[in-house]
Protein backbone atom coordinates (compact mmCIF):
# COMPACT_ATOMS: atom_id res chain seq x y z
CA UNK A 1 0.00 0.00 0.00
CA UNK A 2 1.30 3.50 -0.85
CA UNK A 3 2.04 5.78 2.11
CA UNK A 4 0.30 9.18 2.04
CA UNK A 5 3.69 10.90 1.90
CA UNK A 6 4.47 9.05 -1.35
CA UNK A 7 1.37 10.26 -3.20
CA UNK A 8 1.30 12.95 -5.87
CA UNK A 9 -1.33 14.88 -3.87
CA UNK A 10 0.99 15.04 -0.82
CA UNK A 11 3.86 16.19 -3.01
CA UNK A 12 1.66 18.91 -4.54
CA UNK A 13 0.38 20.04 -1.14
CA UNK A 14 3.94 20.27 0.18
CA UNK A 15 4.69 22.81 -2.54
CA UNK A 16 1.84 25.13 -1.59
CA UNK A 17 3.21 26.71 1.63
CA UNK A 18 6.24 28.15 -0.14
CA UNK A 19 3.98 29.69 -2.79
CA UNK A 20 1.85 31.29 -0.07
CA UNK A 21 4.90 32.49 1.88
CA UNK A 22 6.52 33.88 -1.24
CA UNK A 23 3.33 35.62 -2.33
CA UNK A 24 2.97 37.25 1.08
CA UNK A 25 6.58 38.44 1.28
CA UNK A 26 6.57 39.65 -2.32
CA UNK A 27 3.50 41.71 -1.43
CA UNK A 28 5.28 43.15 1.65
CA UNK A 29 8.37 43.98 -0.37
CA UNK A 30 6.29 45.59 -3.12
CA UNK A 31 4.64 47.89 -0.56
CA UNK A 32 8.07 48.78 0.86
CA UNK A 33 9.34 49.64 -2.62
CA UNK A 34 6.23 51.73 -3.36
CA UNK A 35 6.81 53.69 -0.15
CA UNK A 36 10.43 54.36 -1.09
CA UNK A 37 9.49 55.41 -4.62
CA UNK A 38 6.70 57.62 -3.24
CA UNK A 39 9.30 59.75 -1.45
CA UNK A 40 11.64 59.81 -4.45
CA UNK A 41 9.60 59.25 -7.65
CA UNK A 42 12.46 59.82 -10.11
CA UNK A 43 15.96 58.52 -10.88
CA UNK A 44 17.62 61.75 -11.99
CA UNK A 45 21.15 60.30 -11.88
CA UNK A 46 20.81 59.54 -8.18
CA UNK A 47 22.60 56.19 -8.08
CA UNK A 48 22.38 55.89 -4.30
CA UNK A 49 18.61 55.80 -4.59
CA UNK A 50 18.78 53.46 -7.59
CA UNK A 51 20.91 51.00 -5.56
CA UNK A 52 18.53 51.21 -2.60
CA UNK A 53 15.64 50.16 -4.86
CA UNK A 54 17.83 47.56 -6.66
CA UNK A 55 18.64 45.95 -3.27
CA UNK A 56 14.94 45.42 -2.65
CA UNK A 57 14.25 44.26 -6.21
CA UNK A 58 17.08 41.71 -5.81
CA UNK A 59 15.33 40.29 -2.74
CA UNK A 60 12.13 39.90 -4.77
CA UNK A 61 14.03 38.11 -7.56
CA UNK A 62 15.58 35.79 -4.96
CA UNK A 63 12.14 35.00 -3.49
CA UNK A 64 10.71 34.26 -6.93
CA UNK A 65 13.70 32.03 -7.73
CA UNK A 66 13.31 30.18 -4.44
CA UNK A 67 9.60 29.56 -5.03
CA UNK A 68 9.93 28.56 -8.67
CA UNK A 69 12.68 26.07 -7.79
CA UNK A 70 10.45 24.31 -5.31
CA UNK A 71 7.45 24.35 -7.63
CA UNK A 72 9.23 22.75 -10.56
CA UNK A 73 11.10 19.95 -8.74
CA UNK A 74 10.81 16.21 -9.46
CA UNK A 75 9.10 13.83 -7.06
CA UNK A 76 11.67 12.05 -4.83
CA UNK A 77 12.86 8.47 -5.27
CA UNK A 78 13.99 8.18 -1.66
CA UNK A 79 13.17 10.17 1.50
CA UNK A 80 14.63 10.47 4.99
CA UNK A 81 12.48 8.32 7.27
CA UNK A 82 12.57 10.43 10.48
CA UNK A 83 11.01 13.82 11.27
CA UNK A 84 14.00 15.75 12.74
CA UNK A 85 15.71 16.28 9.36
CA UNK A 86 12.40 17.31 7.82
CA UNK A 87 11.68 19.85 10.57
CA UNK A 88 15.25 21.22 10.39
CA UNK A 89 14.95 21.56 6.61
CA UNK A 90 11.65 23.36 6.93
CA UNK A 91 13.08 25.62 9.63
CA UNK A 92 16.01 26.39 7.33
CA UNK A 93 13.55 27.55 4.70
CA UNK A 94 11.29 29.47 7.05
CA UNK A 95 14.07 31.51 8.68
CA UNK A 96 14.67 33.13 5.28
CA UNK A 97 11.19 34.61 5.59
CA UNK A 98 11.66 35.26 9.31
CA UNK A 99 14.61 37.48 8.47
CA UNK A 100 12.36 39.75 6.46
CA UNK A 101 10.13 40.36 9.49
CA UNK A 102 13.00 41.95 11.42
CA UNK A 103 12.94 45.81 11.41
CA UNK A 104 14.94 47.16 8.47
CA UNK A 105 17.89 49.52 8.92
CA UNK A 106 17.99 53.03 7.42
CA UNK A 107 19.12 53.61 3.82
CA UNK A 108 22.86 53.50 3.43
CA UNK A 109 24.42 53.49 -0.05
CA UNK A 110 27.45 51.41 1.04
CA UNK A 111 25.41 48.71 2.78
CA UNK A 112 22.74 48.77 0.05
CA UNK A 113 25.49 48.39 -2.59
CA UNK A 114 27.00 45.44 -0.69
CA UNK A 115 23.55 43.89 -0.28
CA UNK A 116 22.75 44.24 -3.98
CA UNK A 117 26.13 42.71 -4.93
CA UNK A 118 25.68 39.73 -2.60
CA UNK A 119 22.12 39.18 -3.80
CA UNK A 120 23.20 39.37 -7.45
CA UNK A 121 25.97 36.82 -6.83
CA UNK A 122 23.56 34.61 -4.85
CA UNK A 123 20.93 34.79 -7.59
CA UNK A 124 23.50 34.02 -10.32
CA UNK A 125 24.95 31.00 -8.44
CA UNK A 126 21.39 29.85 -7.74
CA UNK A 127 20.43 29.95 -11.44
CA UNK A 128 23.69 28.25 -12.45
CA UNK A 129 23.00 25.45 -9.95
CA UNK A 130 19.43 25.09 -11.18
CA UNK A 131 20.60 24.85 -14.79
CA UNK A 132 22.61 21.79 -13.71
CA UNK A 133 20.19 20.42 -11.17
CA UNK A 134 17.07 20.72 -13.28
CA UNK A 135 14.06 19.61 -11.32
CA UNK A 136 15.93 17.44 -8.78
CA UNK A 137 15.67 20.04 -6.05
CA UNK A 138 14.05 19.47 -2.66
CA UNK A 139 13.58 21.14 0.72
CA UNK A 140 13.58 17.90 2.75
CA UNK A 141 16.51 15.48 2.54
CA UNK A 142 15.30 13.45 -0.44
CA UNK A 143 17.03 11.73 -3.34
CA UNK A 144 15.73 12.51 -6.82
CA UNK A 145 18.65 12.22 -9.26
CA UNK A 146 22.40 12.48 -8.79
CA UNK A 147 23.90 15.52 -10.52
CA UNK A 148 27.71 15.78 -10.68
CA UNK A 149 28.23 18.02 -13.69
CA UNK A 150 28.60 21.78 -14.22
CA UNK A 151 28.88 23.71 -10.97
CA UNK A 152 28.18 20.42 -9.12
CA UNK A 153 31.46 18.98 -10.41
CA UNK A 154 33.39 20.86 -7.69
CA UNK A 155 30.68 21.87 -5.18
CA UNK A 156 28.19 19.39 -3.79
CA UNK A 157 25.73 22.02 -2.47
CA UNK A 158 25.92 25.13 -4.67
CA UNK A 159 22.28 25.98 -3.99
CA UNK A 160 22.98 26.20 -0.27
CA UNK A 161 25.99 28.36 -1.04
CA UNK A 162 23.77 30.59 -3.22
CA UNK A 163 21.13 30.77 -0.50
CA UNK A 164 23.73 31.69 2.13
CA UNK A 165 25.26 34.43 -0.05
CA UNK A 166 21.82 35.85 -0.87
CA UNK A 167 20.70 35.63 2.75
CA UNK A 168 23.84 37.47 3.86
CA UNK A 169 22.84 40.10 1.28
CA UNK A 170 19.37 40.35 2.80
CA UNK A 171 20.78 40.48 6.36
CA UNK A 172 23.00 43.40 5.35
CA UNK A 173 19.85 45.45 4.69
CA UNK A 174 18.67 44.82 8.26
CA UNK A 175 21.99 45.11 10.15
CA UNK A 176 20.87 44.05 13.62
CA UNK A 177 21.61 41.37 16.21
CA UNK A 178 18.31 39.69 15.32
CA UNK A 179 19.33 39.54 11.65
CA UNK A 180 22.76 38.09 12.60
CA UNK A 181 21.05 35.51 14.86
CA UNK A 182 18.68 34.48 12.06
CA UNK A 183 21.62 34.19 9.65
CA UNK A 184 23.52 31.94 12.11
CA UNK A 185 20.41 29.80 12.68
CA UNK A 186 19.96 29.43 8.93
CA UNK A 187 23.61 28.45 8.47
CA UNK A 188 23.30 25.83 11.21
CA UNK A 189 20.16 24.41 9.57
CA UNK A 190 21.94 24.30 6.20
CA UNK A 191 24.89 22.36 7.68
CA UNK A 192 22.50 19.83 9.21
CA UNK A 193 20.58 19.59 5.91
CA UNK A 194 23.83 18.87 4.06
CA UNK A 195 24.69 16.11 6.57
CA UNK A 196 21.33 14.41 6.12
CA UNK A 197 21.17 14.99 2.39
CA UNK A 198 24.59 13.41 1.91
CA UNK A 199 23.46 10.47 4.05
CA UNK A 200 20.43 9.80 1.91
CA UNK A 201 22.28 10.37 -1.37
CA UNK A 202 24.99 7.90 -0.28
CA UNK A 203 22.26 5.36 0.44
CA UNK A 204 20.43 6.01 -2.83
CA UNK A 205 23.41 6.30 -5.19
CA UNK A 206 26.47 4.03 -4.69
CA UNK A 207 28.65 6.40 -6.79
CA UNK A 208 28.03 9.26 -4.32
CA UNK A 209 30.94 8.24 -2.01
CA UNK A 210 33.39 8.65 -4.88
CA UNK A 211 31.81 12.01 -5.86
CA UNK A 212 32.17 13.12 -2.22
CA UNK A 213 35.92 12.39 -2.31
CA UNK A 214 36.58 14.50 -5.40
CA UNK A 215 34.40 17.53 -4.58
CA UNK A 216 33.96 20.20 -1.90
CA UNK A 217 30.86 20.59 0.16
CA UNK A 218 30.35 24.34 -0.16
CA UNK A 219 33.46 26.40 -0.96
CA UNK A 220 36.11 24.93 -3.31
CA UNK A 221 39.47 24.58 -1.56
CA UNK A 222 38.03 25.46 1.86
CA UNK A 223 35.07 23.37 2.92
CA UNK B 1 26.31 30.18 -24.00
CA UNK B 2 23.60 30.88 -21.43
CA UNK B 3 26.12 30.33 -18.63
CA UNK B 4 28.44 32.95 -20.08
CA UNK B 5 25.81 35.64 -20.43
CA UNK B 6 23.96 34.72 -17.23
CA UNK B 7 25.70 37.23 -14.90
CA UNK B 8 25.05 40.05 -17.37
CA UNK B 9 21.49 38.86 -17.86
CA UNK B 10 20.77 38.83 -14.11
CA UNK B 11 22.33 42.28 -13.67
CA UNK B 12 20.33 43.61 -16.65
CA UNK B 13 17.06 42.14 -15.35
CA UNK B 14 17.68 43.57 -11.87
CA UNK B 15 18.58 46.98 -13.30
CA UNK B 16 15.63 46.93 -15.71
CA UNK B 17 13.14 46.01 -13.00
CA UNK B 18 14.58 48.70 -10.72
CA UNK B 19 14.24 51.37 -13.40
CA UNK B 20 10.72 50.15 -14.20
CA UNK B 21 9.75 50.28 -10.51
CA UNK B 22 10.95 53.88 -10.18
CA UNK B 23 9.27 54.88 -13.44
CA UNK B 24 5.93 53.14 -13.07
CA UNK B 25 5.23 52.58 -9.35
CA UNK B 26 4.41 56.28 -8.74
CA UNK B 27 1.35 55.65 -10.96
CA UNK B 28 0.00 53.37 -8.22
CA UNK B 29 0.42 55.94 -5.43
CA UNK B 30 -1.64 58.86 -4.11
CA UNK B 31 0.23 62.16 -4.09
CA UNK B 32 -1.06 64.93 -1.83
CA UNK B 33 -0.95 68.30 -3.53
CA UNK B 34 -2.14 71.77 -2.55
CA UNK B 35 -2.50 74.85 -4.71
CA UNK B 36 -2.79 78.10 -2.84
CA UNK B 37 -3.67 81.51 -4.31
CA UNK B 38 -3.31 84.71 -2.32
CA UNK B 39 -5.26 87.96 -2.97
CA UNK B 40 -1.90 89.57 -3.92
CA UNK B 41 -1.57 87.21 -6.90
CA UNK B 42 0.98 84.80 -5.45
CA UNK B 43 0.48 81.13 -6.16
CA UNK B 44 2.04 78.35 -4.16
CA UNK B 45 1.94 74.66 -5.03
CA UNK B 46 2.94 72.18 -2.36
CA UNK B 47 3.74 68.58 -3.31
CA UNK B 48 4.44 65.83 -0.82
CA UNK B 49 5.59 62.20 -0.98
CA UNK B 50 3.24 59.63 -2.52
CA UNK B 51 1.25 57.40 -0.18
CA UNK B 52 0.17 53.81 -0.82
CA UNK B 53 -3.30 54.43 0.67
CA UNK B 54 -5.72 57.19 -0.23
CA UNK B 55 -6.67 57.57 3.45
CA UNK B 56 -3.03 58.30 4.37
CA UNK B 57 -2.86 60.86 1.58
CA UNK B 58 -6.02 62.56 2.81
CA UNK B 59 -4.61 62.80 6.33
CA UNK B 60 -1.70 64.78 4.89
CA UNK B 61 -4.19 67.11 3.17
CA UNK B 62 -5.98 67.75 6.46
CA UNK B 63 -2.66 68.79 8.05
CA UNK B 64 -1.84 71.00 5.07
CA UNK B 65 -5.26 72.68 5.26
CA UNK B 66 -4.69 73.51 8.96
CA UNK B 67 -1.31 75.06 8.15
CA UNK B 68 -2.80 77.16 5.33
CA UNK B 69 -5.64 78.48 7.43
CA UNK B 70 -3.16 79.57 10.09
CA UNK B 71 -0.70 81.13 7.62
CA UNK B 72 -3.06 82.81 5.16
CA UNK B 73 -6.67 83.16 6.19
CA UNK B 74 -7.85 84.92 3.02
CA UNK B 75 -6.06 82.62 0.55
CA UNK B 76 -8.01 80.18 -1.57
CA UNK B 77 -6.74 76.63 -1.46
CA UNK B 78 -7.33 73.64 -3.67
CA UNK B 79 -6.24 70.45 -1.97
CA UNK B 80 -6.46 67.02 -3.48
CA UNK B 81 -4.91 63.58 -3.60
CA UNK B 82 -3.92 62.69 -7.13
CA UNK B 83 -3.58 59.05 -8.16
CA UNK B 84 -0.35 58.92 -10.14
CA UNK B 85 2.08 61.65 -11.02
CA UNK B 86 1.89 64.04 -13.96
CA UNK B 87 5.16 64.81 -15.82
CA UNK B 88 5.13 68.38 -14.42
CA UNK B 89 4.76 67.20 -10.84
CA UNK B 90 7.35 64.46 -11.27
CA UNK B 91 9.75 67.08 -12.57
CA UNK B 92 8.96 69.46 -9.71
CA UNK B 93 9.74 66.68 -7.21
CA UNK B 94 12.98 65.72 -8.97
CA UNK B 95 16.45 67.35 -9.01
CA UNK B 96 15.75 68.86 -12.45
CA UNK B 97 15.75 72.63 -12.93
CA UNK B 98 12.33 74.22 -13.11
CA UNK B 99 11.17 77.63 -14.33
CA UNK B 100 9.89 78.86 -10.94
CA UNK B 101 11.56 79.33 -7.55
CA UNK B 102 11.08 76.25 -5.38
CA UNK B 103 11.78 75.13 -1.84
CA UNK B 104 12.64 71.48 -1.22
CA UNK B 105 13.01 69.28 1.83
CA UNK B 106 16.24 67.35 2.36
CA UNK B 107 14.91 64.21 0.67
CA UNK B 108 13.11 66.19 -2.05
CA UNK B 109 9.76 66.27 -0.27
CA UNK B 110 7.93 68.41 0.43
CA UNK B 111 8.53 70.55 -2.61
CA UNK B 112 6.94 74.01 -2.73
CA UNK B 113 6.76 75.84 -6.05
CA UNK B 114 6.18 79.62 -6.02
CA UNK B 115 4.81 81.72 -8.87
CA UNK B 116 3.63 85.31 -9.18
CA UNK B 117 3.24 87.97 -11.86
CA UNK B 118 6.39 89.59 -10.43
CA UNK B 119 9.18 86.94 -10.31
CA UNK B 120 10.89 88.77 -7.42
CA UNK B 121 7.77 88.37 -5.33
CA UNK B 122 7.85 84.60 -5.95
CA UNK B 123 11.53 84.42 -5.00
CA UNK B 124 10.93 86.47 -1.82
CA UNK B 125 8.19 84.07 -0.78
CA UNK B 126 10.54 81.14 -1.42
CA UNK B 127 13.30 82.68 0.74
CA UNK B 128 10.84 83.50 3.46
CA UNK B 129 9.66 79.88 3.51
CA UNK B 130 13.27 78.71 3.88
CA UNK B 131 13.87 81.14 6.76
CA UNK B 132 10.69 80.10 8.56
CA UNK B 133 11.49 76.41 8.19
CA UNK B 134 14.80 76.91 10.03
CA UNK B 135 12.82 76.84 13.27
CA UNK B 136 11.70 73.25 12.60
CA UNK B 137 13.53 69.93 12.98
CA UNK B 138 16.18 69.26 10.27
CA UNK B 139 13.97 66.78 8.42
CA UNK B 140 11.22 69.42 8.13
CA UNK B 141 13.45 72.21 6.88
CA UNK B 142 13.39 73.31 3.25
CA UNK B 143 15.98 74.97 1.06
CA UNK B 144 15.06 77.62 -1.48
CA UNK B 145 16.25 77.38 -5.09
CA UNK B 146 15.97 80.20 -7.63
CA UNK B 147 14.12 79.68 -10.93
CA UNK B 148 16.28 77.61 -13.32
CA UNK B 149 18.83 76.78 -10.58
CA UNK B 150 20.34 73.35 -10.15
CA UNK B 151 18.51 71.72 -7.22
Amino acid sequence: MTAISDTRLYDTLMRLPIVVFTGYFLFRESIAIREIVGVHPYVGGDWRFFIAVAARISIMIFLVLLASLHLSRYRPVRKYPTWVPKITALLGLLVIYLLMLVPRAEFNPTWDGLSTTLLLVGNIVCILAVLDLGRSLSIMPEARRLVTTGIYRRIRHPLYLAEEIALAGIAVQFRSLEAAAVLCLHFYCQIRRMDWEEGILTAAFPEYADYERRSYRLVPGLY
Amino acid sequence: MLRRVLPLLVIAITGGLTAAAIQFLPETLYFPGAELSSPTGRQVTILDAGRTERAACERVLVELAKTFRAACGDCTARLRCVHGLSPDRRRALSHERIAQPSARGLAGTPTVVFSAADPRMAMDACRQTERESAAYAPESRVRCFAAGASR
